[in-house]
């Protein structure tokens, strides 16, 4: 049907059945969307699942085979981070190293992915945890044993490993070990 | 249950008045709560979301939570506002909703006051809602609201005479002004939707009732994108509820009306009058629910323009049509 727009043609009866013939499909249109499933997902009681590349809660990867975290403390991630979330006290020195704290503060977080980028030892990732909001600001503050996979028990394990390393090391080659602290420091 | 309280209170008729009044009062507090839930279910449906889920079952009890929120909340008055008319406004478009409601018939017998010019009583009184939008808007001092009453006044009166003239149409064919009459003369002869000059009236009526109530695609008075919801911005609290109260229990008598003039009112086979009326008026209440969610807000000018260049002439001839129809 020809659409009347113009008001230089303006007929009122024309105008007012090509008004009904288009309500009647406009009609039709929200009729079908009636019944059409609903897409609402009643969040507390239902949940979406998490992509696979969602940028949740951080974690720190245990490394079942090395009985330790990846984390060897280099603080790329904690240079890369532009708001200064990430701080660390890391544990020994050399290939052996590790981290015994690991504190993120998640309220200056934008969750831009940087860190995760940095890291070349697969130590620092993005879980699907998205319910992070809370009344407190310290609940905000995460620490290590809150990031490791596998918890506190991940985390003392991980403290172990690294310093049975550094003394079998220590053991292995105590000149070597005293050497290469001296030049670091030098 | 009416015949079993009735006899009693029937000894002391200014108790019975009373009784009737309480009754009608509240039922046009209440029955906007179930109208409003209905509207929400049915948006969020058309929308592909769920409506109100919550408060109660399927969310049947969010629209009391909201009263309730409604009866607690501050009752804030504009600094430059006409007080007394701000004042007073909110209960003249109640008043005049609840008077409404006095001469419709629900049921035989189920009618507050029988009123042999009741189709008339209903038009007069009707237009007090104009009056309070008008002072709402107006005595807000607030240009929003303004706006909003003038457009209303507009509106409403442009359609009130197609409307009127429809109304007439059936009154001619049907030979009463008494609903009751109206809806017994189509228990008798059929309803009388099925005659063609009152097909017509009906149309033109749905139509004018869409503008009469504020609903789209007429929602210009209370246009909330364009006049942040017309002439009741300034109200809250009560005063507020009042008015929303106020329109959707015109929206349940506006379409009761039209099942009384056009669809038989309480005439229907095997369930009982009183449901028939009920099921009649919801099903009219969701297909306004339902245009209301299809087409977009007119302009005023389109609006008046199609009142007066097409519905008033097209309703007047309709008027002659019926009359040389229906008069006996």
């Amino acid at each position: 049907m020809k659409r009347i727009a113009t008001d230089e043609k303006y007929n009122p009866l024309l105008y007012f059945i090509d008004g009904l013939t288009t309500m009647f499909f406009g009609m039709l249109v929200t009729w079908r969307n009636l019944w059409r499933p609903k897409i609402t997902v009643r969040y507390p009681y239902q949940r979406r699942p998490v992509p696979p590349r969602y940028r949740g809660l951080f974690y720190l990867k245990w490394n079942e085979e090395k009985q330790r975290l990846n984390c060897v403390g280099c603080t790329l991630c904690a240079q890369a981070c532009p708001t200064d979330v990430i701080s660390m006290v890391k544990l020994g020195k050399g290939t052996n190293a590790g981290v015994s704290e690991f504190t993120m503060d998640l309220g200056r977080c934008m969750f831009c992915n940087l860190c995760v980028e940095a890291c070349p030892f697969d130590a620092i990732y993005m879980g699907p945890i998205y319910e992070l909001a809370s009344e407190r600001r310290d609940a905000a503050l995460f620490r290590i044993t809150d990031l490791a996979q596998g918890g506190e028990e991940a985390v003392r394990k991980n403290i172990e490993t690294i310093q049975r390393l550094l003394a079998e090391e220590e053991k292995a080659n105590p000149a070597e070990s005293a050497h290469s602290a001296g030049g670091h420091a030098s | 249950m009416i015949g079993a309280v009735a006899p009693f209170f029937q000894q002391y008729p200014l108790l019975w008045t009373f009784v009737k009044a309480v009754v009608l009062a509240s039922f046009t507090l209440v029955i906007p709560l179930a109208v409003i839930w209905v509207e929400r279910k049915v948006a969020g449906f058309i929308q592909s979301r769920l409506g109100p889920l919550h408060v109660g079952p399927q969310g049947t009890l969010q629209t009391v939570a909201d009263a309730l929120k409604l009866l607690l909340k501050e009752d804030i008055v504009p600094a430059g506002a006409d007080k007394r008319f701000f004042y007073i406004a909110p209960y003249i478009a109640f008043i005049s909703t609840v008077l409404s409601f006095m001469v419709l018939p629900f049921a035989p017998g189920w009618v507050a006051l029988e009123m042999n010019v009741a189709v008339l009583f209903v038009i007069g009184v009707s237009l007090f809602n104009v009056v309070s939008i008008l002072m709402a808007g107006w005595s807000s001092n607030n240009k929003y609201s303004l706006l909003g009453g003038l457009r209303a006044v507009a509106q409403l009166l442009s359609y009130e005479i197609p409307m009127v003239l429809s109304v007439l149409a059936v009154v001619f064919y049907t030979g009463s002004l008494s609903l009751t009459g109206i809806i017994e003369y189509q228990v008798k002869h059929g309803w009388n939707i099925w005659h063609p000059p009152i097909m017509i009236a009906a149309l033109i009526y749905f139509i004018c009732a869409l503008a009469e109530i504020n609903r789209t695609p007429f929602d210009l008075p209370e246009a909330e994108s364009e006049l942040v919801s017309g002439f009741n911005t300034e109200y809250s609290g009560m005063r507020f509820a009042f008015f929303f109260a106020s329109e959707f229990a015109n929206n349940f008598f506006i379409t009761a009306f039209a099942a009384a003039l056009f669809f038989g009112g309480w005439d229907g086979p095997v369930l009982p009058p009183m449901v028939w009326t009920f099921l009649k008026v919801f099903v009219m209440i969701f297909v306004f629910m339902w245009v209301r969610w299809t087409p977009p807000r007119l302009r005023i000018d389109q609006i008046l323009r199609f009142a007066w260049q097409l519905l008033v002439p097209v309703s007047l001839l309709n008027l002659l049509f019926a009359i040389a129809l229906g008069v006996k």
